[in-house]
């Protein structure tokens, strides 16, 4: 069905752009058309208006060296649907030159941005085409394979005093944010990236009238740790680790979107005891995220007793990682082919009774914040976050479905045994911050109903093999895999390409909040400095994410 | 009575030291180097604790050991554990560890994470913030010597390139044990500190 439909937009597009375009489609039925550059807004316009691919689901690129091309690859989505289409675009390495899509999509801006930080490709048009996540002053684009100035020294002064040195003139967003009105009576706030309430290190520059915010940049990039980079020098089994340490909060779903990615590629069965394994730690992950995420919410707003307690299950789920592999935060447990190796005796029973005790656990917290008065003030009716909003800036997870859509990849394109689990996907109304709040916890009655049928699956099926026969030196032959999921943060993409050696060619995370924050500016815009913080609350930002 | 002993029992950074990320750096401030010097000088001296300075010791560093206040300040993914220490369960607070959420606040600042090169300049502007005597504890692989990502563009080689850093805690992250064991040994440290080095 995926496949016919595949076929038939690849004869449409044929028809209409002729040589312009060489539509392939994959064994997944997704559609990929090679797009020479001076075509390439055109086909995105078209594809976006005729085709309704509304979604901008991610934009990186891949530097070939050999062929002395730079591929920048468009990943486009129907969520309705959903329907998923890849546009490659190959540029000249040295001149790399194209169209900017933000015309198209907003969601672009940071995306294009960050390949024009990586891969120096210059996006024509763009309205702020600088560095996101380097500083101003680095020299070369480090994800071109020839990229050698490893040791470069630190920027001298902090970014943000380089601003205020050129009167907002700097060269990162901050410029834009003295364009609204009543100039005298601006106040200009810096947030972060040292604060208690921007979740690691984040900077939110916010424009005051009064108390009103008229405007607010984000700057993200102070947890840039080249991840992605860094996992091109390692084989393919020791990336997994790196994996954990991009959402440290959700290790297991991030394992969970490598380890499929990479099994897609190299054409390994995982045994179904592994799987279903894999299942039940992926949502004690999503677990104790939203745990983390409720607690951040009453910290964020003055109530500090609610953190303590989602901390008293976040160590309980901690002691059974602990029983699984050693590990608290990072547990590392997957592997290629299925897991580190089979549940210790005692894990099961310890989850039965964590499971039992939960839902007190939940009521408590229903008792202590959700039902609080003034919490629920301070939450309710906060931002409007609109469908159409959330489409234009690619907004997944619990604050997509905040607004009423329903779009969850564990249902509308199920990956690993999600198909056979009987689960329901909460949604939200009016895309308010409560919303964003009440979500979460409704998402987490829905992971404990998982598990619950996890562990019936197990128990059926009884003992067996956790791990699939993998050669000890993986070489999975040159291609390309990409796989997302359903993290507690949003749709988690992971892009491997392999040129058949021992190594990732190219990893790419798909961080679902660097995505969604974009939206940040236009949900604050209009809202108190106090609500403000609700809003960013409702993220559930890692900066380890956005940044990597 | 007299006791003899040195001052500082803190790494004064060689020269060689930083000559990784070059010295002469701005970041790698003028300051620096000069305390590093002034500790030499002072390590070369040997304090006498006679009856006067002794008890005036131990009371200062009883009281200052007794409430060691760390800056609330999570780098990555080792802020969590740190979050995890002082929560109920390990109860940072029975040592008087007690975040503050302000450098002005902070005795010692817990560099918990991944130091990378564009946060650098402002944990530096954060550590002279805060007010003496002031310490640091690298938290975790990446902040004693950039960790697993060593190998990175964008990552500075340890905390201490940066900042004097006095207790480092091995783990990635480390277990909240490991970090009050770090605690620990950095009251013990201030115990046999004296008042004419006046910290740092």
């Amino acid at each position: 069905m995926k496949t016919q439909d595949a076929e038939k937009k690849k004869a449409a597009l044929t028809k209409q752009f002729g040589e312009a375009v060489t539509p392939t489609v994959d064994p997944d039925g997704v559609l990929e058309v090679v797009v020479a550059p001076p075509q390439a807004p055109e086909v995105l316009k078209i594809l976006h208006k005729e085709y309704d691919f509304h979604q901008l689901h991610d934009l990186t690129a891949v530097d070939y060296i050999k062929d002395n091309q730079i591929t920048v690859i468009y990943r486009l989505m129907n969520i309705e649907k959903p329907d998923m289409l890849v546009v490659k675009v190959p540029l000249d390495r040295n001149q790399p030159e194209v169209a900017t899509a933000t015309g198209i999509w907003p969601a672009a801006n940071w995306l294009e941005r960050e390949v024009y930080d990586y891969f120096g490709v210059k996006f024509v048009g763009h309205p702020n085409l600088t560095r996101i996540m380097l500083w101003e002053g680095f020299e070369g684009h480090p994800f071109r394979k020839d990229f050698r100035a490893f040791d470069q020294e630190p920027p001298e002064i902090e970014p943000h005093e380089a601003y205020l040195a050129s009167g907002f003139e700097g060269p990162v967003d901050l410029r834009d944010v003295g364009s609204g009105n009543g100039a005298a009576r601006k106040l200009i706030i810096n947030f972060g990236p040292q604060h208690p309430s921007m979740h690691g290190i984040f900077r939110a520059a916010v424009e005051l009238d009064g108390e009103t915010i008229v405007d607010m940049k984000p700057i993200v990039g102070y947890l840039h740790r080249g991840l992605e980079k860094v996992a091109e020098m390692r084989t393919w089994a020791q990336v997994i680790p790196y994996t954990d340490r991009t959402d440290y909060l959700a290790a297991m779903n991030n394992n969970h979107a490598y380890v499929l990615a990479v099994e897609k590629l190299a054409g390994i069965e995982v045994p179904l005891r592994a799987e279903i394994i894999r299942v039940i730690l992926a949502e004690l992950g999503r677990l104790h995220s939203h745990l983390m995420a409720i607690g951040c919410f009453g910290l964020d707003l003055g109530a500090i007793t609610p953190f303590l307690y989602v901390w008293r299950e976040r160590e309980t789920i901690y002691d059974l990682l602990e029983m699984v592999s050693g590990g608290r935060l990072f547990p590392t447990y997957f592997r290629i082919g299925g897991v580190a190796r089979d549940l210790p005796e005692e894990f099961i029973p310890r989850l039965k009774k964590f499971l039992k005790e939960m839902p007190g656990h939940i009521e408590q917290y229903n008792n202590i914040l959700s039902g609080n008065e003034i919490f629920q003030k301070r939450l309710r009716g906060v931002a409007h976050l609109t469908k159409e909003m959330a489409l234009r800036y690619s907004v997944t997870g619990p604050m997509l479905r905040s607004t009423g859509i329903n779009y969850d990849v564990r249902k509308a394109d199920p990956y690993s045994l999600y198909s056979r689990f009987d689960f329901e996907i909460p949604l939200g109304e009016n895309g308010d911050a409560w919303d964003f709040y009440w979500l979460r916890i409704l998402e987490m009655w829905q992971s404990m109903r998982i598990i619950e049928q996890a562990i019936a699956y197990l128990e059926e099926t009884g003992p067996g093999p956790v791990q699939a026969k993998v050669p000890k030196t993986l070489k999975p032959p040159a291609g390309e895999a990409y796989v997302h999921i359903e993290s507690p943060k949003g749709d988690l993409g992971c892009y491997i390409v392999s040129d058949g050696g021992t190594s990732p060619y190219r990893f790419r995370w798909r961080p679902p909040l660097f995505i969604n924050l974009q939206s940040l500016p236009e949900l604050v815009r209009g809202w108190k400095i106090a609500d403000f913080i609700a809003i960013f609350a409702g993220y559930d930002a890692v900066m380890g994410e956005v940044d990597r | 009575m007299e006791v003899e002993r040195t001052v500082s029992e803190a790494k004064v950074p060689e020269k060689g030291d930083t000559a990784q990320m070059s010295g002469e750096g701005p970041v790698f401030c003028v300051q620096e180097h000069l305390q590093a010097a002034n500790r030499g000088v002072l390590q070369r001296i040997t304090v006498h604790r006679n009856a006067l300075i002794a008890p005036l010791d131990l009371v200062f560093n009883w009281a200052r050991k007794s409430s060691i206040w760390p800056l609330g300040f999570g780098l990555a993914c080792c802020a969590i554990e740190m979050m995890a220490t002082s929560m109920a369960r390990y109860d940072f607070d029975r040592f008087g560890v007690f975040f503050r959420a302000t450098p002005r606040q902070a005795d010692l600042m817990i560099v918990a994470g991944t130091l990378t090169k564009k946060m650098a300049p402002t944990l530096k502007r954060l550590y002279e913030q805060m007010s003496s005597p002031k310490y640091v504890l690298a938290m975790g692989s990446c902040a004693i010597s950039g960790g697993p990502f060593r190998d990175s563009y964008s990552v500075v080689l340890g905390a201490d390139l940066v900042v004097p850093v006095d207790v480092y805690v091995s783990g990635c992250p480390p277990r909240p044990e490991a970090l009050i064991e770090g605690v620990l040994r950095l009251r013990e440290k201030i115990m046999k500190e004296t008042v004419v080095s006046r910290g740092r």
